[in-house]
């Protein structure tokens, strides 16, 4: 019995650890998708068009640089990304496909609280 | 949902059905919210039943499936539009001309299929950014540059195709293309130049084959799909100066043209040198294009401005000895024409750190930025003259323009003026829009037709135009009958005699469409 309850918490622990490695493999692809796809426009910097634009609108109160943020929420960003808003037309699925967008959404929501 | 003109919703679904087994059901799209990724939002037709719906959007992975796609496009009679990334804005983005038309999206068509450092070329897809390219080369740390249009996110064939503007040695970029694969509407695939030769390791070394040289015939065209391009790429300087002239008086224009022409005709000046006015590109009130990498057009929203001065922006490349020196002779030329001319330079070596370079060393160094976005709120449409490169003439067409801004209650301040394609002035006027105001866009589109009249008059035509006026422009072309657009319908005919591939493109029409023609 002892030894059946150890195998079942060393299954549980396997796969969470597992799902755990999974996630993080899945944030650094999305991380790469940022890099390759908003950096040039979200990222660090004085003259990136989307850090400007996201300095205008929220000043102090909140980071511009869109990768600092902790309070984007995972369906707002997809909306943002698909649809069109001021400054930033709609990014088609050919340019980041579902499972990319998934991926770039877990980057960005990884230190919200 | 919109359909193909002459087609059933049954046909129609045929021919849906066809595309799915051709890119597979992921790839093509029909639902509301994934053509409303496919739409303008900078078009002057916005918020109006004119702005072209298309039916549906299909993107192939490659030339195999597209040549399916064209089959079936022939076989239905359906228009196509072809869009490399669509980021075309200003002229016309992803929209398509003819309402109902499939939107044929080759993003996914993203391979940079060569990177050769000791040639210094790549072989791309249509789906290829300026930005993919120049990150590849960083991450195999390769000592080459590019050259582009300032967004990173421009497809580097459809910035070619459409003959854009970059900044640096190789700005006048459908200079810098070498060899194409071209999809002809009959699904044939040929190869231009050292291309058509199997054997050949020349295809983006010598551009020309033999026989005629048919390149230019894919470019701003509607003749075929491009689907793999040559383009050249300029070896890294071991030094690099960017700089800037300033000029304080507006009828300082004048000189500061006639002084860059012989330098830049005679290569001292060797990139692609841009002016603008002075007051930073964008004044606070104008809703259109303005700022951004090459100055702002200046479009004022009504209030008091004053008459700016004008920079011009400029690179010195290679051997740090050469670059100095004739950084200090353009300053002297410069001094002596209009003695009030102040300068401003700042001096970079290899190894370079685009993080120690703003915006304008970055474009003349081919490092893709994208200062832009905030300039895009309402969007903007473009109208782009090429002229003599005098200082007169440039004089003239500012007045001209301003008068015309001013009939529509707006001022034109002059700028950006691009000198990428050496021997001429091609200018930027933008003509704001907005997103909720239809009565701001109809009087933008009458300012357009008007600006594009008259200019036509004086033998100014456009290098480059949006599609609501691509009929329009192509009009100013008009020796002969219009001998040229004559010439260039008979080879649609021949060469897409269903008239499949963007009708309409820069005023060229199928015979079954022609009555399109605005």
């Amino acid at each position: 019995m002892r030894k059946l309850i150890l195998k079942m918490l060393f299954s549980v622990l396997a796969l969470s650890s597992f799902n755990l490695l999974a996630q993080e493999d899945i944030t650094a692809q999305g991380e790469e998708v940022y890099m390759a796809r908003c950096e040039y426009c979200h990222g660090e910097g004085l003259q990136k068009g989307g850090t400007i634009m996201l300095h205008r609108r929220y000043g102090d109160s909140k980071p511009a640089v869109l990768h600092q943020r902790t309070d984007l929420l995972p369906e707002y960003i997809r909306n943002i990304v698909r649809t069109n808003t001021p400054g930033m037309t709609p990014v088609r699925i050919t340019e980041v496909n579902e499972k990319e967008l998934d991926a770039l959404i877990l980057f960005l929501t990884r230190n919200n609280p | 949902m919109s359909l193909p003109p002459g087609l059933s919703q049954g046909q129609f679904d045929n021919a849906l059905s066809e595309f799915r087994t051709a890119v597979g059901n992921d790839w093509v799209f029909t639902i509301d919210e994934h053509i409303a990724m496919y739409k303008d939002y900078f078009s002057p037709l916005q918020n109006t039943e004119a702005q072209p719906i298309p039916s549906a959007a299909v993107a192939p992975d490659s030339v195999e499936e597209l040549k399916v796609v064209l089959r079936v496009a022939n076989d239905y009679q359906i228009p196509l539009w072809t869009i490399s990334t669509g980021k075309n804005y200003g002229y016309g983005g992803p929209d398509s001309r003819v309402n109902g038309s499939v939107i044929v999206d080759l993003k996914r068509m993203n391979r940079i299929l060569e990177l050769n450092e000791e040639h210094a070329y790549a072989l791309v897809e249509p789906g290829v950014s300026t930005y993919d390219l120049w990150r590849e080369i960083r991450r195999r740390g390769y000592r080459l540059w590019t050259d582009g249009p300032s967004p990173a996110y421009a497809s580097i064939i459809g910035n070619t195709l459409e003959r854009g503007a970059g900044y640096g040695l190789l700005g006048e970029r459908a200079a810098a293309q070498c060899g194409m694969e071209v999809v002809l509407a009959n699904g044939d695939v040929m190869r231009t130049g050292m291309g058509a030769n199997s054997n050949a390791e020349t295809w983006q070394q010598y551009k020309y084959g033999l026989g005629p040289y048919v390149d230019g015939m894919f470019s701003q065209s509607n003749l075929g799909i491009v689907t793999k391009m040559g383009i050249w790429l300029i070896p890294e300087p071991p030094a690099f100066r960017s700089a800037e002239v300033y000029v304080s008086g507006h009828e300082d224009i004048i000189p500061m043209i006639d002084t860059l022409r012989p330098l830049r005709l005679s290569n001292v000046i060797a990139n692609s040198a841009t002016a603008s006015t002075n007051q930073g590109g964008h004044i606070e009130g104008a809703q259109g294009p303005g700022g951004g990498a090459g100055g702002g057009p200046n479009v004022d929203g009504g209030h008091a401005p004053g008459l700016p001065g004008w920079r011009a922006r400029l690179g010195f490349y290679g051997y740090d000895r050469v670059v100095e020196a004739n950084w200090e002779q353009v300053q002297d030329e410069f001094a002596s024409a209009i003695p009030s001319a102040t300068f401003h330079s700042s001096r970079f070596a290899a190894p370079y750190n685009p993080d120690e370079m703003l915006t304008e060393s970055k474009l003349a160094a081919g490092i893709p930025s994208f200062q832009e976005a905030p300039i895009w709120n309402h969007g903007g449409t473009f109208v782009s003259m090429v002229m003599p490169f005098t200082g007169a003439d440039y004089w003239d067409f500012l007045q001209t323009y301003d008068g015309l801004y001013q009939e529509y209650g707006m001022r034109y301040m002059g700028g950006p003026l691009h000198f990428h394609a050496p021997r001429s002035l091609m200018t930027l006027a933008g003509v704001p829009l907005s997103s909720t105001d239809n009565a701001v866009n109809e009087r933008a589109m009458a300012l357009c037709e008007n600006l594009i009249r008259v200019s036509g008059e004086k033998g100014w035509s456009e290098y480059r135009t949006p599609l609501v006026f691509m009929d329009n422009a192509m009009e100013s072309f008009d020796f002969n009958d219009h001998a040229l657009r004559r010439f260039h319908e008979t080879l649609k005919d021949t060469l897409d005699p269903n008239g499949i591939l963007s009708p309409g493109k820069n005023g060229v029409w199928p015979q079954r469409l022609r009555e399109e023609r605005a």
